[in-house]
């Protein structure tokens, strides 16, 4: 009986201090990916690039600037399952360490141009009028230069004069600008692409709401708007990375990547020129090492776009 | 049509005053040229006299008009590293060189580009169709001084088809390979786009009704589908333009070919910055122009763009 009338009785309105949880597209979105095996391949062998990057102390045969003088520029053997270089350094070793700079210039150069273009794609979409045409005219601008010649730029003018023990990679200036260079320039395409989506997001119903409830700019614009616009950016970031690959390999292709000895991909290719016409082993494998890490950053970023746009699917 | 070249070069008056306060600003905030040139340990009375002399001492906006009348009148600035050289004339004489390649990379991305887009859309889901695919997803991963390099070993070194690098002034042979390198990331593009575009053509109702009327296969390809599918191929040129250049850049530097990325490559060994800014400059202005001409394009093949807003 009592359980009766309290079934009667009108209830109170929830009152939740939680947004009221929605069903999220993520785990479908991960089950699409993971049932993609163009991907997932893809996947797996970043993911073996990124052992070999992290564990190249203990996986390499040997370290990478240790020169076997008896075995100048000699082809795949059982010691060397790569060849050496002209210094008769081990190639395996050298790639196995070049994953080092190329994986971590590519992530964290990407993560420079999210901040930048998040940040300013957002601010233009949010506020329109004159904060728009300014941000706008700004990436225009910084998009008319070819990306790879104002990271020329950038790098010639702040090259920092090589040091006698260049130490660590992460303490070796010659990164910093490296980093600085392709983050600084390849944020366009992400500002574009955020601000076009914030446009769309901003005029939706409970962004009004939270405007109502009183939500400050950066709250609305970061908690409600930036959540909204992550599938887009996801993709962008991850073909980011492989084309800040690509630039870090051309740079150092041009003599401005990593201080030697440290080994680069881009830096071992163009230690090669002189050679390669004999000696073609000190070309194909770093070379194949940027082709297959960039390929796979590419597939990813298609198989993330099918997978967090069903709109995009066949 | 007359008015709209004049708005749209109108709207890009902003952006090239942005590039050039860039190019200025990086180059201005670096450091000052005159303490680069006669490092640490010159007089630094002397110094400041030549600073002087060069306007190097006056307020940053009085030293960025004067760096702007001198971009209006074509002066890029004097090489530090070549004396009395000029970098407008240093640009002036391996542009040419440069230009020709990129244009070659361009016909070459447009015409393979198209044919093989053409024949994925005939037979789509085919073998061909697969392997164009394939041959894309690769093809943008590739850096293009590595490709550049295979095919050099195979086409030169191996099979002797090709001279290894260099460049003759009117010898063809030289240029097959560089164009081939720069322009196959392109051509990639441009056959995807055209497939799917093609394909998206093929299912509309006046291509129907050409097919209808008695029209065979590739009349209907060709006649109805292909004029609509061009638009993609000038977006994708249009937008792979920038990295053309940069790839160039490279491309030029393993075939040994004199054109701006040689200079560029020397400027870099040199630290002659003057220079490195000059073709920065000089690029971003044939960017700008490159996606004038683009726009008209558009608007030439799309009315629909010239009379909307």
């Amino acid at each position: 009986m009592a359980n009766e009338q309290a079934v009667m009785l009108p209830q109170p309105l929830p009152v939740s201090t939680e947004p009221e949880i929605v069903p999220s597209r993520a785990p479908s979105a991960w089950s699409r990916l993971w049932k993609d095996s163009r991907s997932m391949v893809a996947l797996g062998l970043l993911l073996f690039m990124l052992l070999c990057a992290i564990s190249a102390n203990w996986l390499a045969p040997y370290p990478y600037d240790q020169q076997f003088r008896a075995h100048v520029r000699q082809g795949p053997s059982a010691a060397h399952v790569l060849g050496t270089d002209f210094l008769g350094r081990d190639m395996l070793s050298r790639v196995m360490y070049g994953a080092r700079v190329s994986l971590l210039i590519g992530i964290s150069a990407t993560v420079l141009s999210l901040l930048i273009g998040v940040t300013l794609g957002l601010s233009s979409g949010y506020f329109g009028g004159a904060t728009d045409a300014v941000l706008m005219r700004l990436t225009d601008t910084i998009a008319s230069f070819p990306t790879l010649l104002l990271a020329i730029a950038i790098t010639v003018l702040y090259k920092p004069t090589p040091l006698a023990n260049p130490g660590a990679l992460i303490t070796n200036p010659s990164f910093w600008t490296l980093f600085i260079a392709l983050g600084m320039v390849g944020w366009t395409g992400i500002a574009r692409v955020v601000r076009a989506q914030v446009l769309t997001v901003k005029t939706l119903d409970y962004v009004t709401a939270a405007r109502a409830l009183g939500g400050s700019n950066t709250r609305i614009m970061f908690r409600h708007i930036l959540p909204n616009c992550l599938s887009p950016i996801i993709v962008l970031a991850t073909l980011a990375i492989g084309g800040n690959i690509l630039g870090e390999a051309g740079l150092s292709f041009l003599g401005l990547g990593i201080q030697e000895p440290f080994p680069s991909w881009g830096g071992m290719l163009s230690d090669s020129q002189q050679y390669f016409e004999l000696n073609w082993w000190m070309a194909v494998f770093p070379g194949m090492a940027i082709v297959l890490t960039v390929l796979s950053f590419n597939l990813l970023g298609d198989g993330l776009r099918d997978a967090l746009d069903p709109k995009a699917r066949k | 049509m007359g008015t709209y070249i004049f708005r749209r070069t109108l709207q890009t008056i902003p952006v090239l005053i942005g590039v050039a306060l860039i190019a200025f600003l990086l180059s201005d905030l670096s450091g000052s040229p005159v303490r680069q040139m006669m490092g640490p340990h010159a007089d630094p009375a002397i110094r400041k006299r030549i600073e002087e002399h060069l306007g190097l001492n006056k307020p940053l906006h009085e030293r960025f008009l004067n760096h702007m009348n001198n971009l209006l009148h074509g002066d890029l600035g004097l090489s530090v590293v070549k004396e009395g050289k000029s970098v407008s004339e240093m640009i002036a004489e391996s542009i040419v060189v440069t230009l020709r390649l990129t244009l070659g990379a361009i016909f070459l991305a447009a015409t393979l580009g198209v044919a093989f887009g053409v024949f994925s859309a005939w037979r789509p889901n085919s073998w061909i169709d697969y392997s164009s695919s394939v041959f894309a997803t690769i093809g943008i991963s590739f850096p293009a001084f590595f490709l550049g390099m295979l095919l050099m070993l195979v086409f030169s070194v191996k099979l002797g088809w090709f001279p290894i690098g260099g460049y003759e002034p009117g010898s063809l042979k030289h240029l097959v390979l560089p164009c081939l390198t720069l322009g196959l990331l392109s051509t990639a593009s441009v056959s995807r786009l055209t497939r799917n575009c093609m394909l998206e053509t093929m299912s509309q109702e006046y291509i129907r009704s050409a097919r209808a009327k008695g029209r065979g296969n590739w009349r209907v390809l060709l006649g109805h589908a292909f004029p609509n599918a061009l638009i993609p191929v000038v977006t994708v040129i249009g937008n792979d333009f920038a990295g053309l250049l940069s790839g160039a850049v490279l491309t030029e530097t393993v075939f040994n070919i004199p054109g701006i990325g040689s200079v560029i490559k020397d400027a870099i060994f040199q630290r002659d910055l003057p220079v490195v800014m000059g073709c920065c400059v000089v690029f971003a202005l044939i960017l700008v122009v490159a996606n004038i001409v683009i726009d008209v394009l558009y608007a030439f093949l799309d009315p629909r763009i010239r009379h909307g807003e």
